[in-house]
Order: structure tokens, then sequence, then C-alpha cells
């Protein structure tokens, strides 16, 4: 399968270019995020309102790493369970967040606020944690590095493979 | 008094038990049973989904790398459970046991082989990071040797189980077989199909799950002792890859690798059901001693 090459931050017209099912390989900055991240990120939302990192990404990967190996970029980095994280997906759509890339089907009720957001949600192969590593070039802990695998960290990424899960209301869940 | 004699018991060392685990556990992160290789081959070869196919390849190179790079085969190294048959003739010397087993998953964890997936207090989710205290499970068996079963398990999966105390209406095949596909095609979407089902049947509110657990330690691919149950699960699976769910859930005949049945006599009130769904990445292995 051939995908088309979007880079980052994604663009707010992004959607035009897309459609449900199709492949797509993301190319530049993305920030990870998950439970104990987003709960502290909400927490530091309330007080100063801007996500640091906005201005250089708009696309959050719902990932928690394993170790780094000796010698690698980054260790096994596969997706964890996006409805999870559903909680957050208003604050973050109102930050400016306008692409998740996680694993498994969203709520109707997160698929409503992703659409009126302009917001896609994209999905990578849950269980190809090592398969995914090899894309990642560089990683960097942006905050949070007391929370482990669970820190918000900021990766380069290079041609990323995803597919379109969700988008304008519409999920390729079955 | 207890009488001990321990001229009949084989000592074993409580550290080779602990060196044993270590080394089961690092081969598990990235090292994915050959079973399971299998089915994903096979899978990819009769699947005709382009885009579920497109995913169970991504899978195939996953393991690939993840041997060769001596990476994790999943990000997620899991809940460390171990199943423990000990034999009733050994006797373990040279420490506590438990703590050996512990040990074991301390240092690897030290070792960089495992992320820190453990909160020590389900409330408050302090880390201690060192994912600490496995979840035990200890029988006794004849003999004079020990055998380990040690599972790695992700919790996207762990997360979409379940038990029930089914009303008795529910004691026919075609019933539970009802409930059994209604759970697994709502949840397996969330759970990294192409999913592995545990389903225990019988037994007591505590030891059901126990029952699906431990299902999951049969190989893809094997039978099931019992002509009764060994048709059921094979007709679960027949019906679950039907639900074209796929892999990921994006649509495919993949869906479930294997459905397993354990089966436990239980109260003349009671039906429980459980079931134990894995990911693709089911790392388990097995140690005797």
């Amino acid at each position: 399968m051939k995908g088309t090459t979007i880079e980052t931050p994604f663009k707010d017209n992004i959607l035009k270019s897309l459609s449900i099912g199709a492949l797509v390989k993301i190319k530049g900055i993305i920030v990870t995020a998950r439970d104990a991240s987003l709960k502290r990120l909400k927490e530091d939302m309330k007080k100063k309102k801007k996500l640091s990192f906005i201005n250089e990404t708009n696309v959050l990967y719902f990932c928690g790493p394993a170790p780094t190996p000796k010698g690698k970029v980054i260790g096994s980095c596969g997706p964890t369970t996006s409805a999870r994280m559903e909680e957050y997906f208003e604050i973050l759509f109102r930050s400016g967040v306008k692409g998740l890339i996680g694993k498994g089907p969203l709520s109707k009720e997160a698929t409503s606020l992703c659409k009126k957001f302009n917001v896609v949600y994209l999905i990578v192969t849950g269980g190809a944690g090592a398969y995914l590593s090899s894309f990642v070039k560089t990683k960097d802990v942006i905050s949070y590095k007391d929370l482990g695998p669970e820190a918000i960290l900021k990766l380069e990424v290079d041609e990323l493979p995803c597919i379109v899960a969700s988008m304008k209301g519409n999920t390729i869940f079955k | 008094m207890v009488n001990s004699t321990k001229e009949n018991l084989r000592r074993v060392s409580v550290k080779v038990v602990e060196n044993a685990i270590y080394e089961g556990i690092v081969n598990i992160t990235h090292k994915l049973p050959e079973d399971i290789k299998k089915a994903l081959k096979d899978s990819y070869e009769s699947e005709v989904n382009p885009k579920a196919k497109y995913i169970l390849n991504q899978l195939i190179s996953n393991y690939d790398i993840a041997l060769k790079e001596r990476i994790p085969l999943c990000q997620d190294t899991g809940s460390i459970i171990l199943f423990i048959e000990v034999g009733q003739d050994v006797y373990f010397t040279d420490g506590y046991i438990l703590s050996g087993i512990n040990k074991a998953i301390a240092r690897a964890t030290t070792d960089k082989y495992l992320r820190s997936s453990i909160v020590h207090d389900p409330i408050t989710r302090k880390n201690n990071h060192d994912n600490t205290p496995a979840v035990i499970h200890i029988e006794y068996a004849r003999g004079n040797r020990v055998k380990l079963y040690i599972m790695a398990k992700g919790a996207g999966a762990e997360n979409v189980s379940v038990s029930r105390m089914l009303p008795l209406s529910y004691a026919s095949k075609d019933k539970i077989k009802d409930f059994i596909l209604k759970w697994v095609t709502e949840h397996a979407a969330k759970a990294c199909p192409p999913v592995i089902v545990g389903i225990g049947i019988g037994g007591t509110y505590d030891y059901c799950p126990v029952l699906a657990k431990k299902a999951l330690l049969r190989k893809i691919g094997s039978k099931n002792k019992n002509s009764y149950y060994d048709k059921l699960e094979k007709e679960l699976l027949s019906e679950i890859n039907k639900s074209n769910i796929g892999p990921q859930g994006i649509g495919g005949k993949t869906t479930s690798l294997g459905v397993f049945i354990e089966s436990h006599p239980c109260h003349i009130a009671s039906l429980p059901v459980s079931i134990n769904i894995t990911c693709n990445s089911s790392r388990i292995t097995k140690i005797v001693i």
C-alpha cells in the first residue's frame, strides 16, 4: 500500500487531502502523551492555558515507550488505547491540537468532537512497537520526566505509517 | 507434629528459579512464541482485505525486528503473571521463592528490558519503577519438577476482559456462545486484534477468571481435551472471525488467532463465565526446572 506523506504541524485544511482508510506517512515533529501526563497537562493548562509545544507541532501520539536500548534512538514505541484519553480531547482541541495518533475506536461523542474541531484521528499498529521505533529519528523529553514512560516526549518521525481512522464524523471501525 | 524427612526431596535453589525467570522474561519481551508467529503468517496468507494484510505484514516485520535488534515486541512489556506447578517432592533452598521471583522482575526492569508499567498503588498511581510484585498462581503437582509459565500481558486487552455470574438460563451451548460472541465482538477492537480469547467456565467467583487466564497458556492450534469444548472453541473462533472486525479493528477476517476454554465443576446454583482477551503480542514462555 502506498501512502501520501504529510508533514507536521498539520495545516488547517489538512482534512481536504485525507479520506477514511487512507494510508498516510507522517513526517516531522509529534509529541507523546498518555494517561498520567495528560492528567498533569490538564492541571497545568488551567494555570497557563497554552501547550508549550503547540507552535512546533499540533499532533499528539498516545504512546509510552519502553526504555531506550544502548545505541538506539528510542525503545519499542507503539500506540496505546486512544479511548482512554477522550476526557482530555476538548481541552487539547481548544488549545490547537489538530491530529491524534493512537489505536482502537473512539466513542461517538469523541468522534463528534473531532468533527467539531476539524481534527483527524490516525491509527498506527498496536503490537508493532519495535517496527514503529524504526521511524523515529530523534527523541527529547519535553516535560514530566519523573513520569518515566509517561513523560511528554518530542519525537521527530520520518514516514511514520498511519491509517486515517476518524474524521468529519466518520470512522473506519466496524 | 510434622515429620519431615528430606531424603526424598529434590532440592531446588531459589537462585536457579530466579535466574530462569529472569531469562524467561528477557526472552519473551523480544521473542514472539513460534505458534503466534505461525498464526500471524498463516493469517497473512489467507487474509484478503488489503489493509488487514498490510497490518499483519507490519506485525510480521515487528517480530523480526524485535528479535534481530533485541528490543521489546511491544512497549507495553506488561504485567508479569506466573503460573507455577510445584512438584510436591521439591524442597526450595537458598531463600524465599516469592522474593526470588520478584527479584527477577526487578532485575529485568533495572536492566531496561521492561518498561515500568506497574503502579504500586492502584488509587494513588505511584510508580516504583520496578514492576513488582508479579501476579502468581501456584499449584501442586506430583513429582519433583518446577514448571513455570511466564506471561507478559499488555493492559489494552486486559482492560476489556470480563467476569460474570450468569443466570442458569445461560447453561446451554447457544446461550453461552451468544454471551461470549457479543462481548468479544464489542470489545476486540480495543485489544490490539488479532486477539486470543481465553474463557473460563465454572468454578467460583474468584476462580473463574483464573481459568480464563490459564486457558491462554495453550498453544495456537492445540485441541481441547474435552471434545464438547473443543467444538465450542472452533465454532467461536469461526464466528468471531466472521465479524469483520479484523486486525486493529479496521476490517478483515483475522480478528482472532485462537479461542481456548478451561472449565471447572461449579455449584448447582451458579454459572460463572470469564473472558480474558490477549493481544496479538501474546508473550508466554514455559520453563521446567
